[in-house]
């Protein structure tokens, strides 16, 4: 496809190794954990455990198997997931695309921009947001963990810039064949975003999924936490430290605070959203865009 | 500034298409945003918002008399300009690369890998890092005892600690931020390639004259939007992997007031931290909009 | 692998439930106290018997009656994770709020339940927004904003009139400094948990069968202990021939405590100087003397060379690979080395109680340390409510029904059901009893007049000695060689030092006490590390004056003078 220099392949030789080599880097801390799951707890609380498991056994997953919190946490995170991305969705495409117009058509763009990205640098901290929540009347309900963050700033920026880099003759086509504005969005736009899209799909799939504070404030009982809720409080509650006086609080944290309990969780937790990236990747393609708007 | 009726008949479904956003952020952002007022307020949650102690810039002044509080201010700069400087580069030059990599199956593979550490949180990574640059056991270590240099204590010595915090930073997220330039590689017109081709010109110069211009929007939005960030130097990290022996470089708006916290529930101080952080966010990212309208002629949104 | 720090929200200072006073009350001196509980319970007293003039007279208090109708009582919920429930229970739903319905005719519902860890941010937040439960659970600054908003009811008659002998008795003890901290002006404002302070006494942990291996005596001294702790760096206590090992085990939260109590220093602990003035432990000489020992160690390789980055997971952990030989942890020590145990049983973890580098004899420095504060809201028609509820967990856990009753409360994986009861009180100092009838138990073979925790206990030990490593950490915890002996040792010798602060944290320290902290980790690591000199202290105590030490000390004494 293309001539080939030998400098140039000798940069592809080594830029195959090098990305493996970046790669291998960023594979440890998965491997650890998996390798700590699958590890006595006596290994692992002597620091014994780095690449593989020492003392295999698969208690862990046993133990977790029938953790209902656990179990239920996933379900929770699962709706928040699909509502809270929907609803992100139709925000960021219903706002970055009046916005992705020029100021000499569409005057008020830059007012309304300032007034979103104004939201992105100011917050008014977590009591005003709880009394307007709580207000509003979404304590314990999944909205609360949607309808707060249901336009997300950064996604609009982004989305507007890559609507931005479309070709201007696909709107002016649009307008010929009398489409309105969003008409053009739906069937014009969106067809040929699919790589951006596919981006701000990928961003507000992984907030939503690692987002924990807000279900620990909004919720009532752990019952219907989301799971990154769930896994900070269970990773918060094996804090020993030498202030700690009872003898039961000692105690419990030894039975609750098992790290290979922790390991299986957190390894379990973030196997969803590893699986659900390839599904994106096939959007990324190279010239997906433009190529097939002008074939 | 002709009022152009035809123009704003046909841009009536454009402000309808922002008003449900517009009131959502409304409800949701704005109406908080009266509770910034508790910076100028010795503030109790139980009195809440119904009885006002209004302190003035009481708050500000204590603040700024903590003992060291410049030195803390300078390190959080500097990390994070640091950081910035890292986030705008690693992820941008990862891309490129992954870029050249013709073998499909290879290319999305590293793709899923680099990305995970973004998934796991600093508690855990922290964790791993102590181990890795262990002076004793440390992979690290034990490469540089290798080559016959000395260990380093990286996480105790003020002149590594800063730059550790930016490596590890990198390590965790530049996967997860190679995303974002993966996309936009994608809407280069590759024709323009083809064309580049006949003239005859290199892969080097095809990325420099094609790709690069191709995601420099994003790049620059990028740039501007962590400018935002500059009194940022990231609490969970910094927070999970510093010690007293590099409270010198390592110690950031964020964890100074955390520990100040710790002591009492300190709404107003940590309010009016807050403030003075969104307030220095705004001015840079105002500033960054600014010069890239003035000298490029571009709208970054 | 990772260590167990929390990931914690910027604005939102999460504490546990459970605080730790870094104030003090004074054990030791015993006439001053008991001059002050007498004092204050006979306000008390006066204040209940003024209540009981003023109300007309009605049926006698019955500690564990049931109301008719059932009345219905709102709280929140630190929840410690689903390991203490029974099968099929929930937190809401457990054989604790059964029991209340049943048996005492209140129905508890929570307002909301969170785990232990964030318990703090959303009490605050609940504090914020108006709605206040009917019982409140709260650590001590919320008690105070509280108090100072006019928000709580007083509980002074209810708890006479209602509190149980046995709840009663629990709180008598230590001259009744548990509800020192939560009484205003002779009114009592909210009942603490309160575990006595004796739990928190320092010690010394070190590994006995590396000091037979190296036929080291047992310490007698602090030279004695810094004598060990060098042996068991340089001469190989675990027989690899590799020099891998070093004596103390450290973190970087600098647990030296028990290492300064050798030379009568008591790190940030307020003691009274023969002036009668109280003043902090912290910035005292005798302090520059341990950090110029430790000093010394730390560049011989003694201490941890590492232990600056380490934080106590880490720590622990190096002990667990059989890394270190002494370790600074209080009574609860054994925990943390079960699984070291169960791998290697000739592994002998020992307690020793604080050794003295001179003739005066070393002691431990104790603080009382509170659990949760529970109170009611101002309003709510039964304050009384609250009482009962004490009264209920104690009499299943401690009182005559504990025998049939305390295994079906303490349920759960755990044994330690009592977590979901919506207040909870152990009895103060109970462990260092339990241990005296554990051990006469033990010597005499006769196990009929012991308690029935005491039992329980005993039954571990046993359960231990026939094979059982899993109970390993009961002998050592109240064995005849426990960590609960050391603390009767120090208790029958009067080897205690009390601290005097045992109140809110003043208003300077509210503002100052982050920064003198920092600068104490700062300057007291870099001592130990050597970048520091050790004249820095000097320096420090300057400073530590200047910024706000002078202060605190001042406001410290007026608040103790104000108490008395």
């Amino acid at each position: 496809m293309h001539h080939m220099t030998t400098a140039y392949r000798w940069f592809q030789r080594l830029n195959y190794v090098f990305l493996t080599v970046l790669a291998l880097l960023c594979l440890f801390p998965i491997v650890n954990i998996l390798a700590i799951s699958f590890s006595s707890s006596e290994a692992v609380e002597a620091g014994r455990v780095t690449l593989w498991p020492v003392e295999f056994t698969l208690s862990s997953y046993r133990y977790m198997l029938d953790n209902n919190l656990f179990l239920g946490s996933f379900a929770t995170s699962g709706l928040r997931v699909v509502l809270g991305v929907t609803v992100n969705l139709i925000f960021t495409v219903l706002v970055a695309y009046p916005l992705s117009k020029e100021a000499v058509t569409f005057r008020s763009r830059t007012v309304y921009a300032w007034i979103f990205v104004f939201t992105m640098l100011f917050s008014g901290g977590l009591i005003p947001g709880y009394l307007v929540v709580k207000e509003a009347g979404l304590l314990d309900s999944i909205w609360a963990l949607v309808l707060p963050g249901a336009v997300p700033i950064f996604n609009v920026l982004l989305m507007l810039n890559f609507f931005r880099g479309l070709p201007k003759e696909l709107e002016e086509a649009a307008w010929m064949d009398g489409a309105g504005h969003l008409r053009t969005l739906w069937s014009v736009y969106l067809p040929v975003s699919l790589p951006s899209i596919a981006t701000v799909t990928l961003f507000s799939l992984v907030g939503h999924w690692n987002a924990w504070f807000d279900g620990m404030i909004y919720m009532r009982s752990p019952e219907h936490y989301p799971l990154a809720t769930y896994l900070q409080s269970m990773l918060q509650r094996a804090n020993v430290s030498n202030d700690m006086v009872t003898l039961e609080q000692a105690a419990l944290l030894s039975q609750i605070s098992d790290r290979t309990t922790q390991a299986s969780q957190i390894f379990l937790s973030i196997v969803p959203i590893l699986a659900i990236y390839p599904f994106l990747q096939r959007y990324f393609v190279h010239g997906l865009v433009v190529g097939s708007v002008k074939g | 500034m002709h009022f152009k009726p035809k123009q704003f008949l046909r841009n009536i479904p454009l402000h309808l298409m922002i008003l449900p956003a517009l009131v959502l952020v409304i409800i949701f952002s704005y109406i908080p945003m009266a509770g910034l007022i508790i910076a100028f307020q010795d503030f109790s949650p139980i009195a809440g918002f119904k009885q006002m102690n209004w302190s003035g810039l009481e708050n500000f002044h204590y603040l700024f008399d903590i003992p060291g509080f410049k030195q803390v201010v300078w390190n959080t700069v500097f990390i994070s300009v640091m950081k910035i400087i890292a986030g705008l580069t690693v992820p941008v030059i990862a891309a490129l690369l992954l870029n050249e990599v013709r073998v499909g199956g290879f290319k999305r593979t590293i793709q899923t890998v680099i990305y995970m550490p973004h998934f796991f949180s600093w508690v855990i990574l922290a964790g791993i890092i102590v181990d890795v640059l262990s002076p004793s056991s440390g992979l690290v270590n034990m490469v540089l005892k290798a080559f016959g240099m000395q260990p380093i204590q990286f996480l105790a010595e003020n002149s590594w600690f800063p730059y550790v915090l930016v490596i590890t930073d990198q390590w965790k997220e530049f996967g997860f931020g190679t995303i974002i330039y993966l996309a936009a590689l994608t809407s280069i017109d590759t024709s323009l390639y083809e064309a580049a081709v006949i003239d005859g010109a290199g892969r080097w110069k095809q990325t420099w004259h094609i790709t690069l211009p191709g995601i420099r929007p994003i790049m620059i939005l990028m740039l501007t939007l962590s400018l935002g960030n500059v009194l940022n130097g990231g609490f969970d990290q910094v927070f999970n992997l510093y010690n007293p022996l590099v409270y010198e470089s390592g110690d950031i708006l964020d964890t100074m007031i955390y520990r100040i916290g710790m002591q009492d529930a300190q709404y107003s101080v940590s309010t009016a931290l807050g403030l003075i952080k969104s307030v220095v966010s705004f001015v840079f990212i105002g500033l960054g909009y600014y010069l890239a309208y003035r000298f490029a002629k571009y709208r970054i949104f | 692998m990772w260590n167990k720090r929390t990931t914690l929200p910027l604005w939102a200072a999460v504490l546990s439930l459970s605080l730790v006073f870094t104030g003090c009350s004074g054990g030791n001196n015993a006439g001053n106290n008991a001059g002050n509980g007498s004092k204050e319970s006979a306000e008390n007293t006066a204040a209940a018997n003024a209540a009981a003039t003023s109300t007309p007279s009605d049926a006698p208090a019955d500690p564990l009656g049931k109301y008719d109708p059932p009345i219905k009582l709102r709280s929140t919920m630190n929840e410690t994770g689903k390991e203490t429930l029974a099968e099929g229970d929930t937190h809401a739903n457990n054989v604790w709020t059964r029991g209340y319905k049943d048996e005492l005719g209140i129905e508890v519902t929570y307002d909301w339940i969170v785990a232990d860890a964030n318990y703090r941010d959303k009490m605050n937040v609940t504090m914020a927004s108006g709605d206040l439960p009917d019982l409140l659970k709260v650590d001590m600054v919320q008690f105070e904003q509280l108090h100072e908003a006019g928000m709580l009811e007083d509980l002074t008659e209810a708890f006479d009139k209602y509190a149980s002998d046995l709840v009663k008795s629990f709180y008598a003890e230590e001259d009744g400094a548990g509800l020192k901290p939560v009484t205003k002006g002779g009114k009592l404002y909210a009942i603490a948990s309160f575990p006595g302070s004796l739990d928190s006494s320092d010690m010394i942990w070190i590994r006995k069968d590396w000091l037979n291996k190296l036929g080291l005596a047992e310490p007698k001294s602090m030279q004695d202990i810094i004598k060990i702790a060098e042996d068991f760096t340089f001469k190989d206590p675990d027989g690899n021939g590799k020099q891998d090992t070093y004596g103390i085990m450290m973190n970087k939260d600098l647990p030296i405590n028990a290492f300064l109590l050798g030379y009568h220093a008591y790190l940030e602990t307020w003691i009274k100087n023969d002036a009668g003035e109280i003043v902090n432990g912290t910035i005292q000489p005798e302090v520059k003397e341990g950090l110029a020992e430790l000093q010394r160690l730390y560049k011989e390789g003694v201490l941890d060379p590492e232990f600056g980055v380490k934080d106590f997971a880490k720590g622990v952990e190096a002990v667990n690979a059989g890394k270190a030989g002494i370790m600074f942890l209080p009574q609860w020590a054994p925990f943390q080395v079960m699984g070291m145990i169960k791998q290697d049983q000739s592994v002998n973890w020992v307690p020793y109680p604080v050794q003295s580098i001179d003739d005066q004899p070393a002691k431990t420095q104790n603080h009382l340390g509170l659990g949760g504060i529970y109170a009611v809201r101002k309003g709510y028609e039964h304050p009384e409510a609250l009482v009962k509820l004490l009264n209920f967990q104690a009499e299943k856990m401690f009182g005559e029904s504990a025998d049939a009753e305390r295994a079906k409360y303490n349920t759960g994986l755990t044994g330690l059901g009592f977590q979901n009861a919506v207040v909870s009180n152990l009895p103060a100092n109970k462990n260092v009893k339990a241990q005296e009838e554990v051990e006469a138990a033990i010597n005499s073979g006769d196990t009929s007049k012991m308690g029935l925790e005491a039992k329980l206990f005993y039954d571990d030990i046993m359960d231990y000695r026939s094979g059982n490593l899993d109970k390993w950490n009961m002998e050592r915890i109240f064995g005849p060689l426990s960590s609960q002996g050391i603390i009767k040792y120090y208790r029958d010798n009067d080897l205690i030092v009390m601290n005097e602060f045992i109140y809110a944290p003043t208003k300077t320290m509210n503002s100052k006490s982050a920064t003198l902290d920092k600068l104490r980790q700062e300057t007291f690591i870099k001592i130990i590390y050597g970048s520091l000199p050790v004249d820095a202290f000097d320096k420090f105590v300057e400073d530590w004056k200047k910024l706000g030490g002078d202060q605190i000390t001042q406001e410290v004494n007026e608040v103790v003078k104000a108490n008395q």
